[in-house]
């Protein structure tokens, strides 16, 4: 079913419109949640409030993509819970939080959260949209989708090495560019 | 903040991330032309080998086929057929000693033929390059085992030099004759590759 459809019914308010979701999306929704929280139930969990949430979010939202909607909604909820889990065990998370740590100066000082948060997204943005196509869906998969490397490697047919290699070029970038801006 | 905290900040934040390129990343497939490019690669790797081996068989098959479709005898009979035609548009030497008075002292190469039935001597003059292609073949037939493939002509190249050499004898010192021809017993079967160049030099 085409998104268009399915967000037709989360604003008639059909319960088929998570039927249809959970057919589309579910895979996807699932594996995101589960490599951030190295947990089938804790995913499925997570899964199923990121239906509740869309389903209370709209009909006053009307998302364009839906998958980007869906998606975001559904890690948020799973950082949430990787926060909540997080004293108990380690997840998958932990992983990519090392990796970021390139992007952070030694001696920066604190984040604003507020007033930056804009610039924050518009120096995000700027910085995937002068990549190429290639190199930003794997930045994308690795630090959106937290999806392993070898999954990467797998699905887009290039080697382990050469992904590991695209994303440390591409954190030293980012964090080159987060430090112009002041951003860090 | 620490860095590990602003690294867990930053992660957070990756859902600034614009709409798009979550989409794009979600629904990316690798472009066919980097699949394109592989199986070009491999299939013209395949082709390369197919090729490779086609050649091979179809030179084992035009190998075995001479072998099996123009035999030994086969080629010999040819070569006759060959003669007996010429022969025909030439004008023989009645003996020895003529074939000899008119071909050993003009310092040129000949190939030269004998009907075993008639003892009619025959001659062309031919080139250096022929002289050397045919004594390039003459040592290449396979040896004769029967004393009834002695065949109907005798066959020898004279050099510019004056040696004389018979391409259905084996190369030894024995077999290369000095201003004379000899008659002999075939000890060699001519090589189908010989027969061709006979073919190309007389017609």
């Amino acid at each position: 079913m085409e998104d268009k459809n399915i967000v037709d019914l989360y604003w008639e308010r059909s319960e088929n419109a998570i039927k249809q979701t959970d057919i589309k999306y579910g895979k996807l929704l699932f594996k995101l949640s589960f490599q951030l929280l190295s947990s089938r139930e804790d995913a499925e969990e997570c899964v199923n409030d990121t239906y509740v949430a869309a389903w209370e979010a709209m009909p006053e939202e009307r998302p364009d993509r839906l998958c980007a909607f869906l998606c975001k909604i559904d890690r948020r909820i799973s950082i949430n819970k990787y926060r909540y889990m997080h004293r108990q065990k380690r997840g998958g998370a932990d992983l990519i939080v090392e990796e970021l740590t390139d992007c952070i100066p030694s001696g920066s000082d604190e984040i604003t959260d507020k007033a930056e948060n804009d610039r924050l997204s518009d120096t995000i943005n700027g910085f995937l949209g002068d990549l190429s196509e290639e190199k930003r869906v794997v930045f994308v998969k690795r630090y959106f989708y937290s999806e392993p490397i070898s999954e990467i490697s797998s699905q887009m047919k290039i080697s382990e090495g050469k992904i590991k290699t695209m994303l440390y070029r591409m954190r030293l970038s980012l964090l080159s560019l987060l430090e112009k801006e002041g951003l860090l | 903040m620490t860095r590990s905290d602003k690294a867990k900040y930053l992660f957070e934040k990756m859902e600034l991330i614009d709409d798009a390129y979550i989409d794009e990343a979600a629904s990316y497939r690798p472009r066919s032309g980097r699949i394109l490019k592989k199986a070009s690669v491999i299939i013209a790797f395949a082709a390369v080998l197919s090729l490779f081996i086609l050649l091979g068989m179809g030179s084992l098959f035009f190998r075995d086929h001479s072998k099996k479709g123009l035999s030994d005898t086969a080629e010999k009979y040819y070569a006759a057929a060959l003669f007996d035609q010429v022969s025909e548009n030439h004008t023989p030497h009645n003996s020895e000693a003529e074939l000899l008075s008119s071909v050993m002292s003009d310092g040129c190469s000949h190939l030269i033929w004998m009907s075993v039935e008639s003892g009619k001597y025959y001659d062309v003059k031919i080139n250096a390059s022929q002289e050397s292609r045919l004594l390039g073949l003459s040592a290449y037939g396979t040896p004769i085992t029967e004393s009834s493939e002695n065949g109907s002509y005798r066959v020898w190249i004279k050099r510019q030099d004056g040696t004389v050499i018979s391409p259905e004898l084996k190369r030894s010192v024995g077999n290369i004759y000095y201003g004379t021809v000899f008659e002999y017993d075939p000890e060699l079967a001519l090589s189908d590759e010989f027969v061709k160049s006979l073919e190309s030099i007389l017609y």
